[in-house]
Parts: C-alpha cells; structure tokens; sequence
C-alpha cells in the first residue's frame, strides 16, 4: 500500500537529495513504503540516487556520505522507546501551565520595555504549547549533549536547534526565528543568519524537526549567561523587524528577566497570542576539554 | 579496531544508552557490513537488487539493532558483528516473506535481476556525468568530494575551506542547483 502519491514521492526523493531541505524519519518513512510498492516510482528513485552518486565521483551502487548523513538523521530522530528530551519534559502542559503562571507574575522593569504585557486572551498562557525549541550542543568530536541539562554549551562546540510544532493546534506556527542574548553583547543571530538570510525560517509541524544546520558558539559569544530566544509565528519575521524591536542599546537586553524580554518582544513585533515566544536560558562555557572521540570513531 | 563495541567499553555503554553519538558511531562502523548484507546477500538470497531495496533495508536493520530491546540485547563479549548479522538476516528474511515483488518466480529462475548501476559506469550516460564534475572548479570538486561523496558535515568543510559556514552552505546550494539543472538538461529524472 503506498502512503503517499507518486508527486509526493518523488518530492520526497528530491528532497532527500537536497543539502538545503532537512530530512526526517517521517519524511523517509513515506518514502520508503511508497517505493516498496510502487515500480515507477522506485525506478525514479534509482535513477536519481546512482545519477547522485555517479555525479559525486562515488560508485553508483554505494550509497554517498551524504545520502549515509541524510539516512542517519532519519534514524536518529525520535526513536519510540527514547526518553524525550529534557526540554520536551519540561514543555509538558503542566509544567508549562506553572511556567507561564510564572511568567504571567514576573513584573517587567526598567526604562525600555512596555509597563505591562499586552493583553492576552483569557486562557492563553495556560494553554498547552503548540510548539517549542529544542537545543543541544556538539563537541569538536561530533557527539552531541543536552544544553540545558549540562548548564550550557562550550565555546568553539556549535549549537544545533530542533523544534516541535503541534500539527493539531488550530493556528500552528509557520515561522521561527531564532537569535541569542547575552549581557553586554548585540544579538547573536541563529536563524536567519545575516547576510545571507533575512527572514524568519520557514516551519512545518512535526516533532524534533532538526535544523539543517548548527551555529558555532564563535568568539563573539563570551562565557556566562546565553539566553537562547525562539520566535515561533505564523509570518515571517525580518531581521530588520526583529532588531528594530530590541531597545536601544540592545546589550543591555541580555541581564533583563525572561519574562521582561518576551514582553517586549511581543510589544515590539505586535505578536498575537497564537505567536509562541520562548526563552532558553542557558550558559556559554569554556572551551572543552573532552578527549577525543578517535578512540571510538571507526 | 576490529569490533567497536566489543572493544571499546565506553562506546558499548553509551551506545546501551541510547547516546546520539555512539549510535552514529556504530551506523559509521557497521555500515559496510550492513551494506553487504543487503548487496550481496546470504544463504539462498543474493541480495536487493533495487537501491531503493537496499537502502530500505539497510535503514530497517539499523532501526531494528537501535531498538533499546536490541540494544541491551548485546553482550559485549563476542564481536558485535556477528550479533548485528544476525539483526539483519532477520530484517532481511521478514521484508522478503511481506514483499510478493520478491517472491520466487517459476518460470524464470535464473534470471538476473538488471543491474541498474551499469549504465552510470559506462556509455553516454557515465560521459555526462562525469562531463559535469569536469566542469568544476578546484573548490567546487573539494566541496562534491568532501561534503557530497564523503559525508562531512558543513562546518567541518567550512572549517577546511576557510570559510563560514554561511559561505559554504551557499556554495553547496548552489553547487547542488547546477548538479540539478546538469541531470535535467541531459535528460534524467524524466522517468
């Protein structure tokens, strides 16, 4: 039976191919039960992956690093038995509900950000989350640990970012924008990444949808707090927007409350409530020390 | 080392674990052996002919030897090899008995499936592929050989290239759009 129609497998061949387009375990999970049963389209396939191949200087019947990247990605999404990742716990509706309570008490302060929050709709704070940003960091060896359980990532480790959106919230996100703040230093952004992009990320619903990318913590972070900020919105957002919409001098932005920052982020961006705005708070670390991963690197 | 996890405690503990790190190091280790299995088969199977087949399997033997259940499963003393050999004759045996496409035709018995990577090694089609990477620059080839046919990761070509990773993603993007408008324009994918 083939979950899904041959335009869409072949979409989804393409996709598998393309460096620019993330690739999940769902994503390979259609695929792979459409070309079992289906002559066409897996011929299609064929063709592409040993064309691919050939075209990369590989051998035709073996598939390529890359394609054994994309085929890793898919495997090492969520798996059904893994333990969701810390922040997905901590995202759970009741411990969001007592974290937006929380968020809903925090007095906002200070000269540059709005007095009060914008009004909400009754019941939006408490609602269950229709989405949330994951991150993790990884080491120069390439393995991969959970930012905020480690209470922060290592400088020159780089950041990888995934997200979960509800597919069945009734205004689920489309956008995300994604920068850094840190006291004493102008935003770092993530995604989009100037000067090559300018806009919000376009977004799909799905869980622990990875990036197709990670950001180095470069030395334009400094040791101490990080404050990872996630945008989830049904427009894109402009980094001119997003900028315009951090006060001036913006540094002074990284020691602000949570709740403070949020506050004037949705001021500023006239975000509506089905915008999901979310604060990360985190810490840069010192250059790491861990050995090297060659003793268990094929 | 000849056996990763076998040899190597840590690993075999964090890949128990479930660890992101040395399950991609066990995919990196066993990926030839699961790639022979599924290419060359064994017993009375001599293995997918289809890539598309093979790659399907290779993916259902690995998410099979990742389950936690088969995770725990190895002991650590014989060679992990052999334990994830097994996983995979198992894979291979139930997509074969759930697949009627690889059911044992009577009338032809000894016909070889065609081999679809033969016409991508030689003739017209082999010309232009490799007319494509002829065209390349220096830096364009280290980015098709590095990223594309090695598997690197896009900082660490960066990094080798003395780039940001800005830069090279640009670079891959649109090193893939020409690799693209090169099949199209001499006539594959319109299958």
């Amino acid at each position: 039976m083939a979950s899904v129609g041959h335009s869409r497998a072949r979409a989804l061949t393409a996709r598998y191919l393309d460096p620019r387009r993330p690739w999940t375990g769902a994503d390979a999970a259609a695929l792979r039960a459409h070309l079992a049963a289906c002559d066409p389209c897996r011929a299609a396939y064929d063709e592409a992956v040993c064309a691919h191949r050939a075209l990369v200087g590989g051998d035709p019947a073996v598939p390529s690093g890359f394609e054994a990247r994309r085929q890793l990605d898919a495997l090492l999404g969520p798996a059904p038995d893994a333990a969701p990742p810390l922040l997905w716990r901590w995202l759970r509706p009741g411990a969001y509900a007592l974290t937006a309570a929380l968020v809903a008490l925090a007095v906002p302060f200070g000269p540059w950000w709005p007095a009060e929050p914008p009004p909400q709709p009754r019941g939006a704070a408490s609602a269950a989350p229709v989405a949330g940003l994951g991150v993790s960091g990884v080491d120069q060896h390439g393995r991969e640990y959970e930012v905020l359980a480690s209470a922060g990532a290592h400088r020159g480790d780089w950041l990888r970012f995934s997200y979960s959106i509800d597919a069945a919230a009734p205004a689920a996100p489309t956008h995300l924008f994604v920068f850094g703040l840190q006291p004493g230093a102008p935003p770092l952004w993530y995604a989009p990444m100037p000067p090559d992009e300018a806009a919000s990320l376009p977004v799909a619903p799905g869980r622990f949808v990875a990036l197709p990318f990670e950001s180095r913590l470069s030395p334009r972070h400094a040791d101490g707090p990080l404050t990872v900020v996630a945008l989830f919105t049904r427009r894109p957002l402009t980094l001119d927007q997003v900028a315009a919409a951090l006060p001036d001098p913006a540094p002074a932005l990284g020691a602000a409350p949570p709740a403070a920052v949020a506050a004037l982020l949705r001021h500023g961006l006239d975000l509506g409530p089905d915008a999901v705005v979310q604060l990360l708070p985190t810490r840069v670390l010192p250059p790491s020390t861990s050995p090297d991963a060659s003793e268990v690197a094929p | 080392m000849d056996d990763l996890l076998r040899d190597d405690a840590a690993a075999r503990e964090a890949f128990r674990r479930g660890e992101r790190w040395a399950m991609e190091a066990v995919y990196r280790s066993y990926l030839p052996l699961v790639r022979a299995v599924v290419g060359q088969g064994f017993g009375g199977f001599r293995g997918f002919a289809s890539p598309a087949d093979r790659d399907d399997a290779a993916q259902a033997i690995f998410a099979a030897a990742f389950e936690e259940r088969a995770r725990l499963a190895y002991d650590g003393l014989s060679p992990y090899g052999g334990f994830l050999r097994g996983i995979a004759h198992n894979v291979v045996r139930q997509i074969l008995s759930k697949n009627q496409r690889f059911s044992r035709q009577p009338d032809a018995p000894h016909a070889e499936p065609p081999c679809v990577e033969a016409s991508f090694l030689a003739g017209e089609r082999a010309r232009v592929l490799a007319a494509f990477r002829a065209q390349c620059t220096d830096a364009e080839r280290e980015v098709l050989t590095r990223y594309f046919a090695e598997g690197w990761s896009e900082e660490r070509l960066a990094e080798h290239l003395g780039q940001t990773r800005y830069r090279t993603r640009k670079t891959i993007a649109q090193l893939h759009k020409r690799m693209e408008r090169h099949l199209r324009d001499h006539g594959f994918g319109r299958a």
